[in-house]
């Protein structure tokens, strides 16, 4: 595998094709990965805890990319480095245990509002479940359309639709029935009151 | 404003996607509409919890990912102790199988091991009117040969040397992805078929997914086998679309 240089990742990350996406993230689990594991590992974190963390941070970095347009002073690898060492002192935080060994490597200051996407609430946690109820085809637009922030002209030949207005009213009929789904619940409707 | 620009707007502000101006004037109007700040606050929490179904599908490409880049857990051998407290250890394995094989009998609505799914649905690649040397290079047809006569270890290495010359082929990238899972060695047959994915070729990308679900499963990792079977089961009219459906549903009894 040709290796990416932090531009081509992010411009690959920023692309609405899947497979130019997963190209940039299969490398950045083969650059930052072993270095996340290193530090949690050394600060009583288990196999899965490296696992768990790393996917988190690859999320909000995904997100803050493809969303907020992040643009770095810094390299991926010390944003990301950064971001786990955040997360795993709030999961030590959590435990009640602290930092045995510090890593030597530049951190960036992470702002709490970049871990929203990864945070779980009730009511996230009853939408998405409400979610699973509608068909493949409205989870796939409405993903695309709120997560990946696609355009209706990118998702409509993602989803072999005949055009962006036809995914445009696709999506909206999906979030109508999500709507009512939700209402329908007595315990989601008093939730959205 | 009619029912559906009202939506707009309101999507455009969460989203934000309006300028300065626009953004201060739908503030205002916010404040002064009761009705209207309700409906942004309901329209904000089914954009995040949207948010969130997305950020956990994401999750599930990423275990993916992981898997192939830095391997899984479940293919780590642990090795097991030495000495007397061998027989102490394969007494407590056995206890533990026995425990999980008379639960797996006794509780109501059991689901089919991945295993099991794995053996009720693989069927090896056809590679018998795919693979047709057209140089006069006789190692193409012996891979065939052996191949298709279950030689699958020397149909490896021959397949191997053929990807050696021409390593995009896809015939043989699927050929000897298959032939690892034939000899019990799934985690290697995994690159094989992602590399099919990273090809240009469209026509056997399906077909790469299919092995590739097949492969999780065979490897227990139904989380990573799942996406991509949804994703083929989606696919309207798809090589692969009933075959997909069929796994989900023995998955999810």
């Amino acid at each position: 595998m040709k290796k990416l240089s932090d531009e081509q990742i992010l411009t690959d990350l920023r692309s609405a094709d899947q497979r130019t996406n997963d190209r940039a993230l299969r490398q950045l689990y083969a650059d930052c990965y072993p270095v996340i594991e290193s530090f949690i590992s050394r600060n009583n974190g288990s196999t899965e805890d490296v696992a768990d963390v790393f996917q988190d941070a690859i999320v909000i970095f995904y997100r803050k990319v493809r969303v907020d347009g992040l643009e770095l002073n810094c390299t991926i690898r010390t944003y990301l480095f950064s971001v786990c060492k955040k997360l795993w002192l709030y999961r030590l935080r959590d435990r009640k245990k602290s930092l045995i060994v510090d890593q030597e490597m530049d951190v960036i200051p992470i702002e709490d509002d970049s871990l929203e996407i990864i945070t779980r609430n009730e009511d996230k946690a009853l939408v998405a479940s409400v979610l699973k109820q509608l068909g493949e085809g409205c989870q796939q637009i409405l993903t695309y359309y709120y997560f990946e922030r696609l355009r209706m002209k990118e998702i409509a030949p993602r989803m072999g639709l005949q055009n962006e207005q036809v995914a445009r009213n696709k999506k909206s009929a999906c979030m109508k029935k999500l709507r009512a789904l939700i209402e329908e619940s007595p315990r989601l409707k008093k939730l959205f009151q | 404003m009619d029912e559906q620009s009202n939506i707009n707007q309101i999507e455009a502000y969460l989203m934000d996607a309006l300028n300065e101006q626009e953004r201060l004037d739908f503030e205002s109007r916010m404040a002064r509409d009761s009705q209207l700040a309700k409906e942004v606050r309901r329209r904000k929490k089914m954009i995040e919890g949207v948010e969130y179904f997305g950020a956990e599908r994401l999750k599930d490409r990423l275990k993916t990912i992981h898997s192939e880049v830095i391997g899984s857990d479940a293919d780590a051998v642990v090795a097991p102790p030495k000495g007397r407290f061998k027989a102490l250890y394969l007494l407590a394995a056995a206890a533990v199988v026995l425990l999980l094989l008379s639960l797996w009998f006794l509780l109501p609505g059991k689901q089919l091991p991945p295993a099991e799914i794995y053996a009720a649905n693989f069927e090896a690649y056809d590679m018998q009117s795919a693979v047709r040397s057209t140089t006069g290079d006789p190692l193409p047809d012996q891979a065939k040969t052996q191949y298709t006569s279950g030689e699958y270890e020397t149909a490896l290495a021959t397949l191997l040397t053929l990807l050696d010359q021409d390593a995009n082929n896809v015939t043989y990238l699927l050929g000897a992805g298959n032939c690892y899972l034939q000899l019990g060695q799934a985690a290697k047959a995994l690159p094989f078929f992602q590399r099919v994915l990273e090809t240009d070729d469209l026509l056997f990308k399906d077909t790469a997914r299919w092995y590739q679900a097949l492969t999780y499963l065979k490897l227990n990792q139904p989380d990573a086998a799942r996406p991509i079977l949804q994703r083929l089961a989606a696919e309207v009219g798809g090589d692969f679309q009933e075959k997909a459906q069929t796994v989900l549903e023995q998955m999810s009894e």
